[in-house]
């Protein structure tokens, strides 16, 4: 070994040799890696299918054998205990009693829990997702992209007529992608607007608030706020948080769109049409004058500064979900936010001569049936799925923990429930999920209906939720001056329908 | 000062000014001198406002927080921060979590960096510069590229939000331990071991007995920046850890940051108090063993 | 398996042959082998390595097992891997072939040349400059007494050891607009409150400066380590030829520091150039579209462990080390030297 006559000195000969060598090696590695296999085969939904018939169900009958197994994951959304009163109570508390009770009735399932903390939700949960296997009931509703790949099975099948008349149609409307039923509608948590009465009672602009009960908050009657409320230097009436948020795309941007009667796809969600909708560069170019009048918060916020102002009155308006309260009380308990401190929800803000919208119809709340080849769980686990969106006594636990049932059954459960004197509660519940109309599917960015769409939008990844998104950052551009609405809005039309193949 | 001046035709004004800057080893311009200290202390505080910066804010009260401008000093200095934070983040979990992680992967760094670098440095075997070429030549393999197939594997492996994941992937050290430990064996003299062979000893008994506890200035170096080093390591604990439980504390901490539901995030005061908690043990660790870093990472980087 | 290892010999021997025929690896087909003053014939070249091996001490092999089964297993297979996932798509857990289409989508995207972008500004600045603070705080250090050396070395280490998060969680409340102590300071000397972290054109800006304040430490430690290395005769021998101050720096300290500012400085850059920690706490990637803070980390992170886009992942992560290596290899034939070890 001493064709090097030298050993100790590195030349770049010798050092340029042995990462050459190196590469090779690896590359040579790179050969003997083996392709992972896939286990599931998968049905993929290749065209549209039309809407058939739903044949009369075969309710599954208790069979004398052992009970069929399903797993079910859960996230932790009940704060009170099972009695649906104790605070405080720990977490999984309620799920399980809820469980013993629906495997009291149906003796031929068992229930395999797997409650897994928010922090770990979102890991676990694409984990899955991007390794193909669900558990067989999962919380949350069925994208359209994950639907695609064939990671839910439908549950056509085990839906009755009766299931349907009791179910909200909208959020059915929702939970069904593609001609074909996969989500649940369990629970709604839609979205909307909220208001601090106190802020505005405070420092004006209290006068605007919509009185009706409808609630409807007109464009027009915000701008009323906005001006009388903001100063400009430290009180803004609008928080949007575009500085992190990608809610802020849902709750500001498409609902100011909604609201003018923008459209964002066409009938067959093949094209993206929101450009050729004058209005819709109106909408962004409120956005802009809203800033430079000083009516939002400046300097792209975020979502905690949102907040923050919010609490210390220096902010009017947001949208939000009706758990706004819970938030609130925490953060009177933690000394940031004052009382007393009055919120009221509303619709988001529309056109005064067009009509409000209720947002959030895909939101959570729908459960959702992973696939799987044996047919003894899919029905199992509609079955769960199912108890929890019907099941009266289920109603007021949704209630009572911050979210509202959807089922005719459960409404009329909790009819007379005290919470319900709690007029922003009472309104939600009577008014904005049972006779605002839904907000068109069309007119939402994300709720494509379309499956080559949908697989071509989540391949440029164009519009979704994250800080990162294209959406967002370019509506930060837009807010940056350094873009302008019509821009912004060809240069979305174009990168969409470019993608999309169909003409600009 | 020395009078080196005799070969030195200076002007009497050098001379006087020498004479004033009297302790000073060159003979510096006293007003020069003055601005290098200045300069010098400016970028110190720069330096180390952040730190107190960091400290004093997680001692004010929220609501002082939200003003602007803000306070320099704390008038009303409260516990609350860490308080609540202790509350409602498992910080106590997550740093043995950082602590275990970090033994062993340090203790790891050392025992098979030292091996390795002995034997590249002492022991006779075919293949052992190719070998050693091959190895310091991928130090300039960025770990980018490795992370994503790494963490596939760990997927696959079914090692995700487990110890193993944390601890395993580069346990040995890497290169860069065994070629500090090289580098220092290389300067160990070789009689002993010729020594020791003659008497008999086993390689593995040579090793233990003889060269690791000559090693310690090493180890106590390569053992400290390791230590630091994983402590602070952010990327790949981060991919790997999904539940609160095992999560370390840099990626819980900076998961407490933002979050789309403001009632998710936590205040300035809670975050920056996480910080304090978090950055005092190494303050500490770098407090007592000043004179290794002083001197220590310079082993290894130049010659001699 | 045979096969590999065969071939992996023959690389072997031509990288043993190679001596003073210069420094292009030669690779040989099995069988042919190209003559050179060193070599007789291959039967001699293989004998010559077995009784090499048989002469070896095999405790040797023992020892370095771990490291080397870890390098193989975690950093040669690893990389394999991520070459071969560069030309896959993956979509829930399903892996397709399909060519060059991640290389070709990355390359066409203005997000890969916006990263590119940032982060080459981004190193260059930290990189260059902080250097340059280095040196001069190290020259400024180097002639204290030891106690006052010992004081400021530690004053500007002291950020490294604490961890970049830390640093960059303390740097995002002080930029913040609305109750930032930056925009109280700045207010004080007649600058407008700014918007530090979300102006596209002070974010990058802005975290160029935080890490030129929190990392000039370890660069001076080695500085001043090294400018002790340098006999004093030299110093006293230029200040006897007149020289000032400025030009002994310059003309001797300098030069004689080289060895250890070509090594800060490469070191220095592919470090810099994989920076990820401070993006991801104070900009997630920076306001706008493409963002004014992405780097090539952050976008590689982001394509992977948000977008989903493994495979472009990969590839991207891919283009770095070829990056990187384009760049060391530069570094190594224009600031060529002869390093010993």
């Amino acid at each position: 070994m001493s064709v090097n006559h030298s050993k100790n000195v590195i030349t770049r000969r010798n050092m340029l040799k042995a990462f050459a060598f190196g590469s090779v090696g690896t590359l040579t590695a790179a050969c003997a890696v083996p392709a992972p296999p896939s286990e599931v085969t998968r049905e993929v939904p290749r065209e549209v299918i039309v809407e058939k018939e739903v044949e009369v169900v075969v309710t599954a009958t208790p069979s004398a054998g052992p009970p069929v197994e399903i797993d079910y994951w859960q996230a932790p959304i009940w704060r009170l205990g099972k009695d649906n009163q104790t605070p405080n109570a720990p977490i999984d508390e309620w799920i399980n009693y809820s469980i013993e009770q629906f495997e009291a009735a149906n003796p031929d399932i068992k229930v395999r829990l797997e409650l897994i903390p928010w922090d770990t939700w979102g890991a676990k949960t694409s984990t899955a997702f991007a390794s193909g296997t669900l558990p067989n009931l999962l919380y949350g509703a069925p994208q359209p992209d994950r639907v695609l790949v064939g990671l839910y099975d439908p549950i056509d099948e085990f839906v009755t007529e009766e299931d349907k008349a009791n179910w909200s149609s909208a959020r059915l409307a929702a939970g069904t992608l593609f001609g074909r039923i996969y989500g649940i509608p369990t629970f709604s948590n839609p979205n909307m607007y909220a208001i601090s009465k106190t802020a505005l009672e405070q420092y004006g602009g209290a006068d605007f608030i919509p009185t009706d009960d409808m609630r409807g908050l007109t464009i027009q009657s915000l701008e009323k706020i906005a001006e009388a409320f903001s100063d400009g230097t430290s009180r803004y009436a609008l928080g949007v948080p575009v500085g992190d948020s990608p809610t802020s795309i849902y709750f500001d941007l498409a609902h100011a769109m909604i609201g003018r009667g923008v459209m964002m796809w066409d009938e067959g969600f093949e094209r993206f049409i929101a450009h050729e909708n004058p209005r819709s560069v109106e909408a962004l170019q409120w956005f802009v004058n809203a800033q430079k009048n000083g009516w939002m918060i400046p300097n792209l916020p975020k979502g905690n500064d949102v907040s923050t102002f919010f609490w210390s009155q220096n902010c009017a308006a947001r949208g939000q979900w009706p758990g706004i309260q819970t938030e609130l009380e925490t953060a009177q308990a933690a000394g940031q936010a004052g009382t007393p401190f009055e919120i009221m929800l509303c619709s988001h803000p529309y056109d005064e001569n067009l009509t409000p919208h209720a947002a959030g119809v895909d939101g959570g709340g729908a459960f959702s049936v992973g696939k799987t080849n044996d047919a003894n769980k899919r029905s199992a686990a509609y079955r769960l799925g199912n108890w929890y969106a019907t099941e009266a006594s289920v109603g007021e636990t949704w209630l009572v923990n911050g979210f509202f049932p959807t089922s005719k059954t459960q409404m009329k459960a909790v009819e007379g429930h005290p919470l319900l004197e709690d007029p922003n509660k009472r309104w939600v519940l009577d008014t904005y999920l049972t006779k605002y109309k839904p907000e068109p599917l069309q007119g939402h960015p994300m709720f494509v209906q379309n499956v080559r769409t949908v697989q071509i939008m989540s391949e440029i990844k164009v519009i979704d939720y994250s800080p990162s998104g294209y959406l967002l950052r370019t509506f930060q551009n837009l807010l940056l001056g350094q873009t302008t609405p019509e821009q912004m809005m060809q240069e979305l039309a174009t990168t969409i329908n470019t993608a999309l193949g169909v003409k600009v | 000062m020395p009078k080196t001046t005799s070969r030195l035709r200076t002007p009497f004004i050098h001379q006087l000014r020498m004479s004033i800057g009297g302790f000073f080893k060159w003979k510096s311009l006293a007003p020069v001198t003055i601005l290098a200290y200045a300069i010098l202390v400016i970028w110190a505080l720069l330096s180390l406002f952040p730190l107190y910066w960091m400290a004093k804010n997680s001692l004010e009260p929220a609501m002082s927080l939200n003003q602007f401008p803000p306070n320099l000093v704390p008038i009303n200095p409260t516990i609350e921060n860490f308080m609540i934070l202790i509350e409602r983040v498992p910080i106590g979990r997550w740093t043995l979590n950082t602590l275990i992680v970090s033994t062993s992967r340090t203790v790891g760094a050392i025992f098979f960096g030292a091996m390795a670098g002995y034997a590249f440095a002492k022991l006779n075997f075919a293949g052992r510069e190719i070998i050693f070429w091959i190895l310091m030549s991928t130090l300039m393999i960025p770990s980018f590229i490795t992370i994503i197939p790494q963490y596939q594997v760990i997927v696959r492996l079914g090692w995700l939000d487990t110890f193993a994941a944390l601890i395993v992937p580069g346990l040995t050290g890497g290169v860069w331990s065994m070629f500090l430990m090289r580098q220092f064996v290389k300067t160990l003299p070789s009689e002993l071991l010729e020594a020791a062979r003659i008497d008999g000893a086993t390689e593995f008994g040579i090793f233990s007995k003889i060269i690791l506890p000559l090693m310690k200035p090493a180890i106590a170096v390569l053992g400290i920046f390791t230590f630091i080093a994983n402590w602070n390591n952010f990327l790949w604990p981060l991919l790997v850890t999904t539940s609160n439980s095992m999560r370390l504390l840099a990626i819980g901490l900076s998961l407490l940051e933002g979050g789309t539901a403001s009632a998710q995030a936590a205040s300035q005061g809670q975050v920056l108090a996480g910080s304090t908690l978090a950055a005092i043990p190494m303050i500490i660790i770098f407090l007592i063993f000043q004179r290794y870093f002083l001197r220590g990472i310079t082993i290894g980087a130049i010659k001699g | 398996m045979l096969r590999l290892s065969r071939a992996l010999c023959f690389i072997f021997r031509a990288a043993v042959s190679n001596g003073a025929d210069g420094w292009q690896l030669k690779m040989r087909t099995v069988g042919s082998l190209r003559s050179s003053p060193f070599s007789e014939s291959k039967i001699s070249r293989w004998t010559q390595f077995r009784s090499a091996f048989r002469k070896s001490n095999k405790w040797g092999y023992l020892f370095i097992l771990p490291l080397v089964a870890d390098f193989l297993f975690f950093t040669a297979y690893m990389v394999g891997f991520a070459v071969w996932l560069s030309f896959q798509q993956i979509s829930a857990g399903n892996y397709t072939f399909v060519g060059l289409q991640n290389f070709e989508r990355i390359l066409r995207s203005p997000a890969t040349w916006n990263a590119l972008r940032n982060t080459l500004s981004y190193t260059s600045i930290v990189v260059v400059v902080g250097l340059a603070i280095a040196l001069i705080l190290s020259e400024l250090i180097f002639r204290r007494s030891s106690k006052v050396q010992i004081f400021f070395k530690s004053a500007f280490y002291l950020p490294a050891v604490v961890s970049t998060i830390v640093i960059s969680l303390v740097w995002y409340w002080i930029f913040n607009p609305f109750y930032g102590i930056l925009n109280a300071a700045a207010g004080l000397i007649g600058i407008p409150p700014q918007n530090w972290l979300m102006n596209p054109n002070l974010a990058l800006s802005s975290i160029i400066f935080m890490t030129l304040v929190s990392s000039g430490g370890p660069a001076i430690i080695l500085l001043t380590a090294a400018m002790g290395g340098i006999p004093n005769e030299l110093w006293d021998a230029a200040r006897i030829d007149g020289a000032s101050d400025w030009t002994r720096f310059w003309r001797v300290t300098v030069p004689l520091l080289r060895p250890t500012l070509l090594y800060l400085f490469v070191v220095g850059f592919i470090g810099n150039f994989q920076v990820f920690e401070q993006i991801y706490i104070l900009t997630s990637g920076g306001p706008g579209f493409p963002g004014a803070t992405e780097t090539v980390g952050f976008l590689i992170y982001d394509s992977a462990f948000r977008a989903m886009q493994f495979g472009q992942s990969a590839a991207l992560s891919l283009l770095l080390f070829v990056f990187i290596l384009i760049f060391s290899i530069v570094q190594f034939r224009v600031f060529s030297s002869e390093l010993e070890y």
